[in-house]
């Protein structure tokens, strides 16, 4: 049998040996019809809603049961609260302790996730199917049944305090942290962090959280999606015996205070002695995920910085070797996010690697996208799609889009044809409205010996510190 | 991009394997490149998925990185691939695209959308086989600036980033290859010739070198036709020499420390093991998980819940191909001396020395390796990559469900019999501590 294989590929050899052009690229086969699923549907009496595809490839399930709420419904002053809640749900529950919690789902070989963004809070299972109801018994403790033991929410505090101690170790953190801060300002949820500052959290007591928990931990605020080796009759009964007799009730809307208006490029430097890069990041306000723009957006931002291909990190990366990697982004969620650039650039080109940055921000808005990066940043988004659907947890985060920004449930197969009929003007359109070039805000983290003097000959350059405070003596 | 993985933990396990059949089918074409294809309709995606059975231990001592720069300049094009087009025609094609190095080897991937294939093998054949015509020195200067930067990126602006190669050093002698690290000394990179760098690339990126997985949705007999037209005519290299199995040992104890811009002290151990393939390897996982796996796990409850002394713990048996380790790394609290955070741990070593484990503990750390192996089975990507970890380390793609069968047979017994045998007095003691406070290291 191998000798009859070998004799095979000589024979292939020789024919394509005499006709085989490497110049010339290979074609795409026809594209095959990809059906992006479209979720089953279902409610409990209670208003808890469900999201279900079937995935039957492997005999794993992924369920993500999704809050409507997170930490923009934190107290002004306790920034911190909904991170933290989250955290406290699997530290104890009426039936188990702490560690019982977790050998109890170790044993079953699942994993179990709690956790918030800004917009929701988010408690993921996932399990094998044969231990699947075992594993959703302990899912439901967890969220219906949680304690907030005392001693657990000491360690928990200390630890958590510890951690935003570390976060001071992270250039690129604080960079992120302190540019939020100086975009959206001091009062609005977007401008603080997720997971507090040292000020915040030190005010915060368990009470707090139990009051987090009782106000959006509820069943007419969520959607649980399930998607893999599972029927929605499977879901569902599960769902009623586990999920049934809880309670709904009234859920408080977060309120957005207005952000600074930016009027000139500023710069904001933090420093980090000896640092061998600077962290930059460059933008100013995006739009929500709400924006009608959003297929332009998506695709200007994917030819300006979205891609390994984009502008952006051809010129930094590729041309210029002054980086890794740096790209472009537009975080949009229910309300406007910013738009920023980021990257770590070697710290003698920290400069330079601005004026780069601006200079790509300025061409895109001014100089012709051509034909060809149309083309290329529209197959890109188009084809990656069943990328985006291949495995139980990747669809789940899919259909968790739908949740968030209030998408038809048929969203992702209408969204192609949409993309499909954007046009160069389009993108320029998008380009003009929603990137403004000499109204940004600069934020690095880095070595100010090294850095400073070029920086000053960019624009005004404010000295901050790690949490976005002014330092004493400069403006 | 590139990703320089430098933990490569590989953990396999599952209990019922015979609930996994992978189905595959594996020929050699004449030039010697493996041919490994698994096909998995359910999604119109496809996985190529190569691996060079080179890393930085093919390297030698002055001409380090060589194996980390290559997963750069493979995608500066080729002979008939432009120097952006590589990138470019992949992600065009709504593909993924990356590669990564480590000690032993080194992998390159698309995951395409079907009907792209033919194109991604085209990509393929041609770095393999025509990669040196296009090779300029301005291209390889530029990639050199890039991994510098890289380098920056992940070991020098990052706190503790230099542990992994603090420790190797201590750990291997400086003939060893797995002294330096993987992206290798940026002097080294500086001062190598164009012609050094060619010579490792015909040695190494031959198709006798080569293991191909194609995973995913294509049709069995066209894709064999393709596979023929762009890879059959790459000529055969020079027979690469096998790897020589190496296990190093320490004759005693090596401490040493140094102050990084942190605000926690940390703790880093590690110990020399046995080689992947030892018997040993699968009780020093799971020996791994009991110590430091998971909330209730030896190391983390005693720690950082009871005592709150730690922030976090994390340890993980290394079986690399030549040599392995034994790694455990303790982060304290602030202030708190890591002779204390030392002595601790010593005491828990000891425990499980002169004590088995439980059978529960034995039991949720197998379960939890065998639900995270079938986790790590959801994408064509990531079954392309573990075929080809087996085909390349233990010669048969279809290994793993030995390597599932030897994990399910380790006992509490055999866990503390490793615990005695390898997490002896000799080992590395490597503490980092913030800046000008050198008496929290350990003593």
């Amino acid at each position: 049998m191998k000798n009859i294989l070998i004799i095979l590929f000589l024979s292939f050899n020789l024919i394509y040996s005499q006709e085989l052009d490497r110049t010339k690229k290979p074609s795409p086969q026809p594209t095959p019809k990809l059906s992006i699923p479209i979720p089953q549907r279902g409610e409990l009496n209670n208003g808890l809603k469900i999201m279900l595809v079937e995935h039957h490839e492997m005999p794993v399930v992924q369920v993500q049961l999704v809050f409507q709420s997170g930490s923009s419904n934190d107290p002004s002053t306790k920034a911190g609260v909904a991170v933290l809640t989250a955290q406290m749900l699997d530290e104890g529950t009426k039936k188990r302790s702490a560690l019982q919690i977790s050998d109890d789902v170790e044993y079953l070989g699942s994993n179990l996730n709690i956790s918030s963004s800004q917009d929701a809070s988010f408690a993921s299972l996932l399990t094998l199917k044969d231990e699947l109801e075992n594993s959703f018994e302990i899912f439901a403790d967890v969220i219906l049944n949680p304690t907030f033991p005392s001693t657990e929410w000491d360690r928990i505090k200390k630890s958590h305090l510890t951690s935003l101690l570390q976060r001071n170790d992270q250039p690129g953190q604080i960079a992120s942290l302190v540019y939020s801060k100086v975009l959206f300002g001091d009062s609005h949820p977007y401008g603080k962090p997720t997971t507090g500052t040292e000020e915040s959290v030190k005010q915060i007591e368990v009470a707090d959280l139990v009051k987090f928990y009782n106000s959006f931990y509820s069943p007419n605020n969520a959607t649980v999606i399930v998607v893999g080796d599972i029927t929605l009759s499977e879901a569902k009964k599960l769902l009623n015996i586990y999920f049934g007799s809880w309670k709904k009730q009234e859920i408080a809307e977060p309120t957005f205070s207005t952000s600074p208006t930016i009027v000139e490029n500023k710069i904001y430097l933090i420093d980090k002695p000896q640092a061998a890069q600077s962290e930059i990041r460059v933008g100013h306000m995006g739009v929500a995920r709400s924006n009608p723009d959003y297929y332009a957006i998506t695709v200007l931002n994917s030819l300006l910085g979205g891609q390994f291909s984009s502008r952006i990190n051809m010129n930094l990366r590729e041309s210029k070797g002054y980086t890794y990697g740096a790209g472009s982004s537009f975080s949009m969620r229910k309300e406007v996010g910013p738009f920023t650039v980021s990257g770590a650039f070697r710290s003698n080109v920290t400069d330079s690697s601005i004026i780069e940055i601006m200079t790509e921000l300025k061409n895109v808005t001014m100089t012709n996208i051509t034909d060809k990066e149309l083309e290329q940043a529209k197959n890109s988004i188009i084809r990656s799609q069943p990328v985006d659907f291949e495995t139980p947890q990747q669809i789940a985060g899919q259909l968790m889009n739908l949740i968030l920004y209030n998408l038809p449930d048929d969203y992702y197969n209408t969204s192609i044809q949409n993309f499909e009929n954007l046009t160069i003007t389009d993108i320029r359109n998008a380009a003009n409205k929603y990137i403004h070039p000499s109204k940004m805000n600069i934020v690095l983290v880095g070595d100010m010996s090294t850095v400073l003097t070029g920086l000053e000959k960019i624009g005004s350059v404010s000295i901050l510190d790690n949490n976005g405070n002014k330092v004493n003596g400069n403006k | 991009m590139n990703k320089l993985i430098l933990f490569f933990v590989v953990i396999f396990s599952i209990s019922k394997s015979d609930d996994l059949n992978l189905k595959y089918e594996k020929y050699t074409l004449p030039n010697g490149l493996q041919v490994i294809l698994h096909q998995d309709n359910s999604v119109p995606l496809v996985a190529v998925n190569i691996w060079y059975h080179v890393g930085s231990a093919r390297e030698k001592v002055g001409r380090t990185g060589f194996a980390h720069l290559f997963e750069h300049m493979l995608f500066q094009g080729s002979q008939n691939v432009g120097d952006d087009e590589h990138f470019r025609l992949v992600e065009d094609a709504g593909g993924d695209i990356n590669g990564s190095t480590n000690n032993d080897r080194t992998n390159y991937y698309e995951v395409m959308p079907s009907q792209f294939l033919e194109m991604a093998l085209w990509l393929e054949a041609d770095r393999m086989g025509f990669l040196l015509p296009s090779m300029t020195q301005a291209k390889l200067d530029n990639q050199r600036d890039v991994v510098k930067n890289e380098r920056r990126q992940r070991v020098d602006n990052q706190p503790y980033g230099r542990v992994m190669e603090k420790v190797s050093d201590l750990l291997y002698e400086k003939e060893h290859t797995y002294n330096w690290p993987v992206i290798g000394s940026m002097a080294d990179l500086s001062s190598a010739s164009m012609d050094d760098i060619k010579e490792f690339f015909k040695l190494y990126y031959a198709p006798n070198n080569a293991s191909m997985v194609i995973s995913g949705d294509f049709n069995l007999k066209q894709t064999k036709e393709w596979i023929s037209k762009y890879f059959s005519t790459i000529k055969k290299g020079v027979p690469v020499s096998d790897v020589v199995i190496n296990q190093a040992t320490l004759n005693s104890p090596k401490r040493d420390m140094m102050e990084d811009r942190v605000n926690l002290p940390m703790l880093a151990l590690a110990w020399h093991t046995t080689p992947l393939l030892g018997k040993d390897d699968p009780a020093l996982t799971i020996l791994s998980n009991i110590l430091a796996g998971g909330k209730n796990s030896r190391l983390y409850k005693t720690l950082v819940y009871d005592k709150q002394i730690a922030q976090s713990v994390s340890g993980f048996e290394y079986g690399r191909e030549i040599s392995g380790i034994f790694m455990m790394n303790i982060t304290a609290k602030p202030g708190v001396t890591l002779t204390e955070i030392e002595k601790v741990v010593n005491d828990e070593i000891s425990k499980l020395q002169s004590e088995k484990p439980t059978e529960r503990e034995l039991n949720r750390s197998k379960n939890s390796l065998k639900s995270g192996f079938i986790y790590g089975l959801q994408s064509v990507l990531s079954k392309a990559d573990q075929l080809n970890e087996y085909n390349t380390f233990w010669s048969n793609p279809g290994a793993y469900k030995d390597d599932l069968a030897r994990l399910e047979k380790v006992t509490t017994s055999d866990v503390q019999e490793v615990a005695k045998k390898y997490l002896g007095a000799n080992r590395v003691i490597f503490s980092v501590v913030p800046i000008g406070k050198k008496e929290l290291a350990a003593q």
